[in-house]
């Protein structure tokens, strides 16, 4: 994203290096581990809206935990039993604690303008993890095989059929949507929300607006920009 | 998911594996079927369960931002 960051490079020393090598140093220069696991925070990161975003990630690590829970025992043990039943339930709950939080996060993230100096790939990936979290809850809901899950299956196939992807996504083939939730989109939650906090580390917490001057990152794309014309990170 | 056992004589029609009754109305996760409550003003519909979330959300969001966060004295 930020250009090649040629000037802040000492010595350019990758030339003999095999892919592992150039790999190693590309992401050794991009995510340090004192940046992926840093012992301090800046001081304005000490406020509870800055929670929200661990808070998806709990939420989120209970609602796998629990499906895995669900997905060795089966519809048998989920559907009747009283554990059964309220593993079940906790999964629907952690998820809306998941949607909650996350949706506090996205507000908190709004209004402090977060993908200012360089940061518009975290908003990005956070806007997917969002859009794929609703498909991976829609699949859940249809999952229920009750009378609510046939009303909002039928519904869904005209509108999927519609845009044109009902026949490799169809709502009324219950293994295939099984899978979709048990399996892709699962993974697809997880691998976009670890990216999601990935670049967060990279990048560091942006400031407040109020506190932008803190930052060097917002300095450097500020310069970065008057340097090469114009194409400074979208928005 | 229940089963009918064989040779059973049929009142209680679906039997579990261990022989416990599946689908009854108590323990029916189908009970619950109803239309729903909806609450209007004017125009704007919307069902109780997404305005209490929504608002939950709106709670939540205010308190994060006027509650001081523990732990830390608040200088600047
Ligand atoms: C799977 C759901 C999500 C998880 C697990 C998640 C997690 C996180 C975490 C842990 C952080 C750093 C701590 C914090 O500031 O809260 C963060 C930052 C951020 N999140 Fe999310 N997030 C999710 C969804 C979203 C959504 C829906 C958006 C907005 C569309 C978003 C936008 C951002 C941005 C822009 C930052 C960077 C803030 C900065 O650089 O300081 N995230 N996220």
């Amino acid at each position: 994203m930020t250009s090649r960051g040629s000037g802040r490079e000492p010595q350019e020393s990758g030339a003999g290096l095999s892919w592992t090598g150039r790999s190693r140093r590309w992401l050794l220069k991009r995510l340090p581990p004192e940046k992926l696991l840093p012992e301090g925070q800046p001081s304005y990161v000490a406020s509870w809206i800055y929670v929200f975003g661990i808070g998806a990630i709990a939420s989120l690590i209970y609602v796998i935990a629990s499906g895995i829970l669900l997905s060795l025992n089966g519809p048998a043990w989920y559907h009747v039993s009283g554990l059964g039943r309220f593993v079940n339930s906790s999964h629907l709950w952690s998820v809306e604690l998941f949607f909650m939080t996350m949706v506090v996060h996205l507000w908190g993230k709004y209004w402090m303008a977060a993908w200012r100096g360089g940061r518009v790939l975290t908003w990005v990936t956070g806007v997917i993890s969002f859009a794929v979290s609703i498909v991976a809850a829609f699949t859940g809901y249809l999952l229920q095989t009750n009378f609510d899950s046939q009303w909002i299956a039928f519904q869904a196939k005209d509108a999927l059929n519609a845009v044109g992807i009902g026949a490799w996504f169809n709502v009324v083939n219950l293994g295939q949507i099984f899978m979709w939730h048990i399996v892709l989109l699962p993974l697809a939650v997880g691998a976009i929300a670890a990216f999601h906090v990935l670049l967060v580390r990279v990048h560091g917490v942006v400031p407040p607006l109020e506190a932008a001057e803190s930052d060097a990152q917002l300095q450097l794309t500020d310069r970065e920009r008057s340097d090469t014309k114009s194409q400074g990170g979208g928005l | 998911m229940g089963r009918q056992i064989a040779g059973t004589s049929g009142t209680s029609a679906f039997i579990g594996m261990r022989g416990k009754r599946v689908f009854s109305t108590e323990t029916s996760p189908f009970t619950a079927i109803d239309g729903g409550t909806y609450l209007g003003w004017g125009n704007f519909l919307i069902q109780l369960g997404n305005f209490i979330v929504i608002v939950v959300m709106l709670v939540i969001f205010g308190l994060a931002l006027a509650l001081p966060f523990p732990g830390t004295k608040r200088s600047k």
